[in-house]
């Protein structure tokens, strides 16, 4: 199950992802994503409800902070728990979101 | 140009001269504005006109002279008549077509003039009988001039003039209506409005002109577009090139001499474009065998036989191509019900695919319309509707072009030499004699001869002798692998005669252990070079190694995989049986991962598949399997060890992380499938017995179908 809710701060997007992240639920993520392109210039992926995500989860996270980061808004993952913190530097996901 | 021909012509093109010198002198130059307006009109709608689908050219020209005729007089319709005709000159750069254009026109306006005179002394001269007259002087105009018209073609073919008329009459009549049809309203309007009207009329017509030209354009792009697809597709997959063009040219003939409704001929021309399209979708080395014209497996024939239906599913996804699509699924349907899908029989058949069906055979027979003739004739009231005969008999003889002809000789004594030279070969082949590993037989009344004519008893008699008994009642070559003890055979049945098969068995025992041991070298190669670069983490194995690991240990539970959402049952049941166990909370983090990595791996490669926990000698085993097409041994170690690497779009990063949090991973792929073993070892208080307690059996949970496995007395 994954629940994703979101907020805007000022020029702050916040987008709150609680549960899981998976083949299942990327459907729904993507689609928030979507329908909701925020036009502020900062977004956060805020992870402090999330306790799982697999390299199919870590991927749309990271495809739609690739597809932000190109329209210049900058793009945070913040409140990530240690199994998390560990599967993103895995995958390789700051990497890759560091040199994009 | 026959010289018959050029002298009709030219005749024609005097007469209409003679008629001209005659009239022009009658007018008089009050009279010229109004003529040159409505002579510039004409000749501008004759210069811009409709091609129709039947590729007959439709232009309002004779509606202009009909209203000059009706409004000014016989002398100015001539001129205006002479205008249109040069308007259409445009197009043809022909001195000869130039003359007889504007003479047959101007005798055909002759004789309305004539048939106008006659009648009008013997009716009123009400509006109503005016119109009746004009429109009667249309019909004889019309009649004239396709009489006239009719000439060319009849002096240059041998048809007999009346065919050739009816055959004029069937291209010619909607324009001809067409041009009537708008002369009454148009003569009023302008006698009414004067020239105003009748400018304002001209403006609706051109607009209208533009859209229907729009439309007309429209419709052959989309069958242009349509062929030059498929041509890309033909060239990909290695077909007869061009093979759909002339297909859709023969098919599209064959309906339009059917006088089929303009739409049907349409569907028709695409489904014979885009007929073949589901062999994009079939193996190419059955394409590439079916192109030898090599003897197909029974298996392979069943493959190749599929191409209709799956063309259907793919032109059928197109909008407003469903029709379409239907033609294509039946195309290889027979009229006595032998053929395929659907072995559909008769008129249950659509017409249309009976005619793909014509067409087709009709473009791959080699030779002459003779040939070709002979080839449909003898073929109909099996392969080919009865019906169709007289109109595809027409349709080849048509489709005869000197040049085809001789393309058609070529290929013909090219391939027969060729099977010739082959034949001799393998007869005279040492080789094969010496090793023993082939043996060349006839089948007759249940005996096997050899090619001396010796009754001999091949080795899998029985088979062969099913085989060559099905050849016969089929007709058609087969090819069928036959495995008798420890060898071998590779048997190619050709069918002779109506009783007689010729054989050809190849002992192929050999080469199939040959082929074996190579696979097993290049698995070895695999395995090794994985082993090592994962430190043993990672163990590729093979089918017994496999087979042994599935054995071990005692199933706990598991789940069939069959839709995204399975994903998360699968996990959630996971995170329950990790409950049971007091697995900490970053093991069952890792686990899930993994668990999550290689079923996602399944309903993303495979579509659907199987997962299944076990436990064996302390450690916990995660099983996933799929029956999909396996990864190739080729991109193995980047499937495997590369990051970011993936056959599907995503990060393909599933086996590195597996790598990653699990202990040891087996992995078994082939054409069959994959499984992938995961194992970790549990800590020892969770290993315990009584926290091996088993779901109730039987119980299902939500959102995925899991079961409860087998347990041995030795856990509970």
């Amino acid at each position: 199950m994954l629940g994703i809710s979101h907020t805007q701060c000022g020029d702050q997007f916040t987008v709150a992802l609680n549960g899981e992240l998976a083949l299942d639920t990327v459907e729904a993520f993507h689609d928030v994503m979507d329908r909701r392109a925020p036009q502020t210039e900062q977004v956060v992926f805020d992870c402090a409800g999330l306790f799982f995500a697999d390299s199919t989860g870590v991927n749309a996270l990271l495809q739609a902070a690739l597809r932000l980061k190109r329209r210049g808004v900058a793009a945070e993952v913040v409140n990530l728990n240690d199994d998390l913190r560990e599967m993103l530097d895995v995958t390789g996901f700051f990497e890759v979101l560091g040199s994009a | 140009m026959p010289r018959s021909v050029q002298i009709y012509a030219w005749s024609l093109g005097i007469a209409g001269l003679l008629i001209l010198l005659a009239y022009i002198p009658t007018l008089t130059w009050h009279r010229y504005p109004p003529v040159i307006a409505l002579a510039l009109l004409a000749g501008l709608f004759e210069h811009f006109t409709m091609t129709l689908p039947n590729r007959m050219k439709f232009s309002l020209g004779s509606t202009f002279v009909f209203l000059t005729y009706a409004s000014l007089g016989p002398g100015p319709a001539f001129l205006v008549e002479t205008t249109s005709a040069v308007g259409s000159m445009v197009r043809t750069r022909n001195p000869v077509q130039r003359a007889f254009n504007l003479g047959q026109l101007l005798l055909s306006l002759l004789g309305m003039h004539g048939a106008i005179s006659l009648l009008r002394p013997l009716v009123g001269a009400s509006p109503a009988s005016e119109a009746a007259i004009l429109l009667l002087g249309g019909v004889v105009f019309f009649t004239l001039n396709t009489l006239l018209v009719s000439g060319v073609p009849w002096l240059m073919s041998s048809k007999p003039f009346g065919s050739v008329l009816s055959d004029m009459v069937g291209q010619s009549w909607v324009a001809s209506t067409g041009s009537l049809g708008l002369l009454i309203p148009l003569l009023y309007s302008f006698r009414l409005g004067g020239w105003l009207t009748l400018a304002l009329n001209c403006v609706c017509l051109f607009a209208f002109r533009y859209v229907v030209n729009l439309l007309l354009r429209e419709k052959r792009n989309h069958l242009a577009s349509l062929g030059q697809l498929t041509e890309v597709i033909e060239r990909r997959i290695g077909g007869h090139e061009r093979h759909a063009t002339r297909v859709s040219t023969v098919a599209r003939g064959i309906a339009e001499a059917m006088r089929l409704p303009a739409d049907d001929v349409d569907q028709i021309h695409a489904a014979a474009i885009l007929h073949d399209i589901g062999e994009a979708e079939i193996d190419p080395r059955i394409l590439s065998a079916m192109a030898r014209k090599a003897i197909l497996s029974l298996a392979d024939l069943e493959q190749y036989r599929q191409h209709p239906v799956l063309g259907a599913e793919i032109v059928g996804r197109m909008e407003g191509m469903s029709r379409v699509a239907l033609l294509i699924r039946h195309h290889h349907e027979a009229w006595d019900g032998s053929g395929f899908p659907d072995g559909l029989r008769g008129q249950a058949i659509p017409l249309g695919a009976r005619i793909l069906r014509a067409a087709e055979l009709i473009e791959d027979t080699p030779g002459d319309a003779d040939t070709r003739v002979a080839a449909i004739t003898r073929l109909a009231g099996s392969t080919l509707d009865p019906g169709l005969l007289p109109v595809l008999s027409a349709a080849v003889r048509k489709a005869q072009s000197p040049t085809a002809k001789a393309a058609a000789l070529v290929e013909e004594a090219g391939v027969s030499m060729l099977e010739g030279r082959l034949m001799q070969t393998v007869r005279s082949s040492q080789l094969l004699k010496a090793f023993g590993v082939a043996q060349m037989l006839t089948f007759e009344r249940d005996c096997f001869f050899s090619y001396l004519g010796d009754q001999v008893v091949p080795p899998v008699a029985a088979e062969v002798s099913s085989l060559a008994r099905r050849v016969l009642l089929s007709q058609v070559p087969m090819r069928q692998q036959v495995v008798e003890g420890h060898t071998a055979y590779e048997v190619y049945l050709l069918p002779a005669s109506d009783e007689t098969v010729s054989i050809l068995v190849f002992d192929i025992t050999d080469a199939v252990a040959e082929e074996r041991e190579q696979t097993r070298r290049i698995f070895h190669a695999y395995r090794d070079v994985i082993s090592v670069a994962t430190r043993g983490k990672l163990m590729l194995i093979d089918d017994e190694e496999c087979e042994r690991l599935l054995e071990e240990g005692t199933p706990f539970e598991e789940m069939l995989l069959l839709s995204p959402q399975d994903a998360g049952t699968a996990r959630a049941v996971f995170h329950r049986i990790a409950g049971r166990l007091s697995l900490g909370k970053r093991e069952t983090f890792r686990l899930t991962v993994c668990l999550s990595e290689a079923v996602t791996n399944v309903l993303k490669h495979a579509g659907k598949g199987k997962v299944a926990i076990r436990r064996h000698n302390n450690c916990l085993r995660i099983v996933v399997s799929d029956q999909g097409c396996g990864i190739p041994y080729q991109i193995l170690p980047r499937a495997i060890l590369m990051d970011g690497y993936s056959t599907q779009k995503s990060m393909g990063r599933g086996f590195s992380v597996m790598l990653h949090f699990t202990e040891r991973l087996w992995v078994r792929t082939s054409a069959d499938g994959t499984v992938v073993i995961l194992e970790y070892p549990l800590p020892v208080k969770a290993g315990s017995a009584e926290s091996w307690a088993p779901a109730p059996v039987g119980k299902r949970l939500t959102g995925g179908d899991w079961h409860a496995g087998h347990q041995s007395h030795a856990v509970r």
